[in-house]
């Protein structure tokens, strides 16, 4: 469902040019949850941001739900459609000035979908709120209803891949657990392939199938979710962060 | 803890109250607990009035929001009265306070040694030339290994990590007595947490002051402080030893234990906590 090969992704130009993400590899199939992990400034963010066809400044080769990208060039509307993102501050990622409704049907109407008063019932249905929300704007929800909605903006698209970018670092521990219920729900409906960004390793345990983790732009490490929370794990990077998101030694 | 112990602060009664066309709203309510030099953490999700308890602490409840107390010491010195040049006179010398992000805390067009001296200049007597060495010192202290290049550095040519490595220094540079350190973490990446945690650990068993540490990550503070006060609403609903955390009595605590993705809970669906009104009611 997911192809990368050798991408690498840079930011800036000339000289101050970063090189955010080396070489990277990775392989999503049809209805998996990979999780991929690592620190502040490890790319994992720059890497995600490639998939959702949302950079240009990468080169390589990339395979996205049946689309063949091309380094520079923006996805057609389509492809928006099929991959879809939900970002971690649900503050920012909803206009301020735009009912929930709005939000919900500007999407639906760029691509073309017909009966949009019942998907959007459907869509805040689906995400446990009711239809007392959809009129509602943004200023008037918490973090973890505004990140519901955000959710459901995704969702109601229908695509075939979800990315999350991470979904619920901005939230509290039990709205966190709401959400991560919520996203499995819809993943096993749906049979959805999601990427799921995250600093917290346990989360990513939790809700993945297989999990990649980098370290300063490089994917260092490739392990199955089993591999992670039992603590068999092979690189020291990944050792650190397994001691320091759960306090105990592997 | 038994009554021989001197107590470093202790707090009845503490109350926050912001004005609103209903009449006054509590954020913090009837908040009570004792402490020594040691290790104490408050425990609450976003609203529950824990960054508003330390902000009282510190006298710097913003207006027009009113704090009252029946009773607030620290060491001697009660705090319950005190006018705005006596909580002037104490905060960075007594008190010292650590944010959650240093970006917005440290002033961006300052050099980090004149933020620390600065705090020397308020409250102390000293020549320029022991300012400075006593900024470097401090700047040492926490784990700086060029302090001479970390003293003349501005903001914004440190990272997180060390942002709030200078944070720490400002605040310890008059070795206050107790220090409330308010999310510090919680912009930092995973290991530079556990790298700035162990230094706030080092530090305070060094010094031994006595430390606040505040924050919504639950197993954070369980591993870190000693005693965990856990708040809901404004109150102080359970004080729990952290080793004894999976004993908590209270449903809201074990919600938050339960709530969270752990090893065991792979594949399932994770608890979620049903919110029972009767928890903000006084017990």
């Amino acid at each position: 469902m997911i192809e990368v090969r050798h991408i690498d992704v840079y930011h800036g130009a000339g000289a101050t040019r970063f090189h955010a993400v080396r070489n990277a590899d990775l392989t999503v199939a049809r209805g998996e949850s990979f999780g991929l992990v690592g620190g502040s400034g490890s790319g994992k963010s720059s890497l995600l941001r490639v998939l959702a066809g949302l950079s240009r400044t990468w080169t390589g080769s990339l395979t996205i739900a049946g689309a063949c990208m091309t380094p520079g060039v923006k996805p057609a509307r389509a492809f928006h459609k099929r991959v879809q993102m939900v970002f971690q501050d649900p503050y920012a990622s909803l206009n301020p000035r735009h009912t929930i409704d709005r939000a919900l049907a500007d999407g639906l109407e760029l691509h073309g979908f017909s009966d949009i008063d019942r998907r959007i019932a459907m869509a805040l249905d689906e995400v446990g709120l009711g239809p007392s929300f959809r009129f509602r704007y943004p200023h008037e929800l918490s973090g973890g209803q505004r990140q519901r909605i955000a959710i459901a903006r995704a969702a109601a698209l229908e695509p075939e891949i979800l990315l999350l970018d991470e979904p619920t670092s901005a939230l509290d521990a039990s709205i966190q657990a709401e959400i991560l219920n919520l996203l499995m729900r819809i993943g096993r409906e749906r049979t959805l392939t999601s990427l799921f960004v995250s600093h917290d390793l346990s989360v990513i345990g939790h809700v993945c199938n297989n999990v990649g983790v980098m370290q300063q732009g490089e994917i260092v490490e490739r392990l199955t979710a089993d591999d992670l929370v039992g603590g068999r794990v092979k690189h020291d990077y990944t050792r650190r962060l397994l001691v320091a998101s759960t306090g105990r030694s592997v | 803890m038994s009554d021989t112990t001197p107590h470093l602060l202790s707090v009845e009664g503490l109350t926050v109250t912001f004005p609103s066309p209903q009449g006054a709203v509590a954020v913090v309510k009837d908040v009570s607990f004792r402490m020594s030099r040691g290790k104490l953490g408050i425990v609450g999700e976003s609203g529950s009035g824990k960054s508003m308890t330390a902000k009282a602490l510190m006298g710097l409840v913003p207006p027009p929001g009113r704090m009252t107390a029946t009773h607030l010491r620290l060491g001697d010195d009660d705090l319950a009265g005190l006018n705005p040049a006596g909580w002037r006179a104490l905060r960075g010398r007594r008190i010292g306070m650590i944010l959650q992000d240093p970006k917005y805390s440290l002033n961006p067009v300052q050099r980090i040694g004149v933020q620390i001296e600065e705090t020397l200049k308020l409250h102390g007597a000293y020549t320029k030339a022991e300012r400075r060495a006593k900024a470097v010192e401090v700047l040492a202290t926490v784990g700086i290994e060029d302090p001479e290049r970390m003293y003349r550095a501005f903001p914004h040519e440190l990272s997180g990590g060390m942002g709030q490595r200078a944070m720490i220094a400002i605040m310890l540079v008059l070795s206050p007595d107790l220090l409330i350190a308010d999310e510090p973490t919680s912009a930092l990446d995973v290991i530079v947490r556990e790298q700035v945690l162990s230094l706030i650990d080092r530090l305070q068993a060094e010094r031994g002051m006595g430390l606040i540490l505040i924050s919504h990550d639950l197993p954070m503070v369980a591993r870190f402080c000693e005693r965990i006060l856990v708040m809901y609403r404004g109150r102080i609903i359970e004080t729990i030893e952290s080793s004894r955390l999976s004993e908590a009595r209270h449903p809201y605590t074990q919600g938050l234990v339960a709530c969270l993705p752990s090893p065991t809970s792979r594949g399932s669906d994770l608890p979620v906590l049903q919110r029972d009104p009767a928890w903000e009611q006084a017990s």
